[in-house]
């Protein structure tokens, strides 16, 4: 009764279905991508290997190994999917082993592959025993850790699949992991980068953190970190 | 005197123990860890200035035209996607056109499978083709080339008639006949003409008669002047030939 043009016009929040031609879009294209003869995630051991005669040392806290951007192994080496950590932190063998159960369980073996970003742990965490009062020497080592900084690439995931396909699993995985994580593919990080530099561009604020630390606006050097004159209060 | 003396003392005990600046202090300082995870709140001072520094960015909408400033404008309409297949059915579109002397532009209702049959087979034999194809497609088709100026009437479902052949009438006789279409208009010989500019088309004689009538207008003059020079060689020849026959018959009557 009413053509479809009238309606559009004056009802437009109504859903008219019409039937149009399908575009069948050609397959993607993966002839580039070789997949690896072992394309699951290896067993990581939850304590490193040493020699028999050396005592496993001990070692300090070390908090500036989780402080700061990573600045090394912050790019996917295969350009397809990940997860990226977004803040520092631990991972250990618990953690390390969820997530390969998780990936080689949800993964497709015949068309995908995954690889780890970390090294398997190898920093020792002590611990004094429950109660224990303070005093009599540093505690005995009770676990091992790896230190995580905000950027690293913790796992890859590639093959001959689209992002939507392994988002499912590798969310999963980021959302439990102990420090804030996401699961990206290498477009997204590119583009994330392009739009970086145009808001940066587009800034109209004269003052930056970068320019006022330079600067010392304010005397603010008397209060600053050190390591705010590196970051500029992006890392704590 | 010994009340003078302690009096003495105590004023000197007192001086010692006057209030005074040390050149040097230890001071509890950033022996606090930071918790990379869970960082604790700003210092004031520090949050004034993160306050002030944060980036500023222009509004979008200055220096924009009105229409997009207005802000009324809720959908967004998307870019059309082409596929592979539409491509090729445009080609097809624009060859039959090519191909075509004679195109009626019908207007499409709808019709049954079976009176698209009898169409088919009423066209069939004389090199008569039924188009169709959706705006779209008609677009694709005909945007940039010589038959543009159709797409003005490719309104709604429209359906096109080619023909090889230049028969206007043979043309009109059969959109007649069907009737789910309704002749909006034709293309002869690459010219968009009306309906009833169509009609009076039909009307008009064979052209390869008129071109005839042309060359004989045209030849007219010299074959008058050619004429008139033999005419007199013409008649005389006409009358001595009538003489001999007249001989053949008086010499076959004398015979007999």
């Amino acid at each position: 009764m009413f053509s479809t043009r009238f309606l559009r016009q004056w009802c437009p929040r109504m859903l008219i279905q019409a039937a149009g031609m399908k575009n069948y879009t050609p397959p993607l294209d993966y002839s580039g991508i070789q997949l690896p003869e072992k394309p699951k995630l290896p067993y990581m051991d939850k304590v490193p290997t040493y020699a028999s005669n050396l005592k496993p040392p001990k070692m300090a806290k070390r908090l500036t190994l989780m402080r700061g951007p990573e600045l090394i192994h912050n790019e996917f080496i295969h350009k397809q999917y990940g997860i990226v950590a977004l803040c520092g932190g631990r991972l250990n063998s618990g953690h390390m082993e969820m997530i390969r159960m998780t990936i080689n369980r949800k993964m497709d073996a015949n068309k995908m592959f995954a690889v780890w970003r970390i090294d398997p742990p190898w920093q020792p965490l002590t611990r004094k025993g429950q109660g224990k009062r303070m005093g009599g020497g540093k505690g005995a080592i009770d676990h091992y850790v790896t230190p995580i900084k905000a950027g690293r690439v913790i796992v890859e995931v590639g093959g001959k699949c689209e992002f939507v396909q392994v988002f499912s699993f590798l969310n999963e995985v980021a959302q439990i992991l102990p420090f804030k994580a996401k699961a990206t593919s290498y477009d997204l990080m590119e583009a994330e980068k392009i739009e970086k530099k145009e808001l940066a561009a587009s800034n109209i604020n004269p003052y930056t953190p970068e320019y006022v630390i330079k600067n010392n606006m304010g005397g603010c050097h008397d209060w600053i970190s050190p390591y705010d004159k590196e970051w500029f209060f992006k890392y704590v | 005197m010994a009340a003078i003396e302690s009096t003495t003392r105590l004023i000197h005990f007192q001086s010692l123990l006057k209030p005074w600046v040390p050149t040097a202090t230890a001071i509890r300082w950033r022996t606090r860890k930071p918790n990379i995870q869970r960082p604790i709140p700003d210092h004031y001072v520090k949050a004034r200035y993160k306050a002030a520094l944060q980036p500023i960015y222009p509004d979008p909408l200055v220096d924009m035209p009105w229409f997009k400033v207005c802000g009324n404008i809720l959908t967004q309409k998307e870019d059309e996607e082409v596929g592979k297949y539409e491509e090729l059915l445009a080609k097809q579109f624009y060859t039959r056109f090519a191909d075509s002397q004679l195109i009626a532009i019908l207007h499409e209702n709808s019709f049954k499978a079976h009176e698209i049959i009898k169409i088919k087979q009423m066209l069939h034999g004389h090199n008569m083709q039924m188009v169709f194809g959706s705006r779209k497609i008609a677009t694709m088709a005909l945007a940039n080339t010589e038959f543009e100026p159709v797409l003005r009437l490719h309104v709604g479902k429209t359906a096109y008639l080619c023909s090889k052949d230049l028969q206007v009438s043979k043309l009109l006789k059969f959109t007649k006949k069907m009737t789910s279409f309704v002749l909006l208009g034709g293309v002869v010989q690459g010219r968009l003409l009306t309906r009833n500019e169509l009609q009076w088309c039909s009307t008009l004689p064979d052209i390869n008669m008129l071109r005839a009538e042309l060359c004989s207008i045209l030849a007219s003059s010299t074959s008058q002047l050619s004429q008139s020079l033999t005419y007199q060689q013409q008649q005389l020849a006409r009358s001595l030939e009538q003489h001999v026959k007249q001989n053949d018959e008086i010499s076959c009557g004398g015979d007999s």
